[in-house]
């Protein structure tokens, strides 16, 4: 057995152990989301090392090319997977009980918003969140930074937006357009999760 | 290369196996789709690790195959999966 033998073994069996890794993690970790981040490791590092490993071992230029392909693939569809498998399980998590934690931005703001706006943000329509940064005034746009900030984690960016809404008045078409989409996308994305904690 | 055919296939199947646990018994559907993604990965693993042992390399190409559909199962698992009330 040759050197380039001898690596292509150690990678071989580094990949998978690192698949070996993510069962007992699997089985082992407490909740879905801990779950899924470590079903990710053997998608992306331990794919790695297998290619790498047989690319030392069977080495024309062609096979090469398809374990490229491969690792490409899996460096841009495993990201995605796990992020539309996190959204459905944070989704349904955060639907009946917070079992997500303390820390968590969205429950926080709704906990913490006030019940004057906590209507508002709950009905969530996007035409009237739209007509209230129209017009321009202070409180309207205090009330949309109260909804804004109940489902997105750009609250922070956002509110500074309204303070510039409120202080030039020529300049809200930038933000008033970001309200209407955080709006819409509040409404349309997650429709009854505001209205359940709301209650 | 044998001896690195039976490492590696134990760490395969040991992963497996407890991606299986999981795969039973999971407690909502989320983890049942994470655990059939881990199985995915560990065929790909599978099929890779037997080109490298037997120098062939047809079979890379039912690697590409099964990691693609792993991603359009996984996808397609998080946009359909009913929402259980529990």
């Amino acid at each position: 057995m040759s050197t380039v033998d001898l690596i292509a073994s150690v990678a071989l069996v580094l990949g998978a152990l690192m698949s070996l890794l993510a069962g007992i993690a699997v089985l082992r970790f407490p909740d879905t989301m801990s779950r899924i981040h470590a079903a990710t490791k053997p998608q992306v590092l331990g794919i790695m090392l297998l290619m790498l490993g047989v690319g030392l071992r069977l080495g024309s230029p062609a096979v090469i090319g398809m374990l490229v392909l491969i690792v490409v693939l899996q460096f841009v569809t495993a990201p995605v997977s796990a992020h539309l498998t996190v959204r459905v399980a944070y989704r349904h998590a955060t639907d009946d009980q917070d079992v997500v934690g303390a820390a968590d931005p969205a429950g926080a703001t709704t906990v913490a918003r006030p019940p004057g706006t906590a209507d508002a943000g709950s009905a969530d329509a996007g035409s009237a969140d739209a007509g209230s940064a129209d017009a321009g005034s202070a409180d309207a746009g205090s009330a949309d930074a109260g909804s804004a900030g109940a489902g997105s984690p750009t609250a922070g960016s956002f509110e500074v937006g309204s303070v510039t809404i409120d202080d030039k008045p020529a300049a809200d078409g930038g933000p008033a357009q970001m309200a209407q989409a955080v709006a819409d996308e509040n409404a349309r994305g997650n429709p009854d999760v505001d209205p359940d904690e709301a209650r | 290369m044998m001896l690195t055919l039976l490492i590696a296939g134990l760490l395969f199947a040991g992963g497996a196996a407890c991606a299986a646990v999981r795969l039973v018994r999971g407690p909502t559907q989320i983890d049942r789709a994470v655990a059939l993604d881990v199985m995915l990965a560990i065929v790909v693993g599978v099929i890779v690790l037997l080109a490298a042992v037997s120098d062939s390399s047809i079979t890379l190409v039912i690697a590409v195959v099964v990691s693609l559909l792993g991603f359009i199962g996984s996808a397609g698992l998080a946009k359909l999966l009913p929402r259980d009330r529990r």
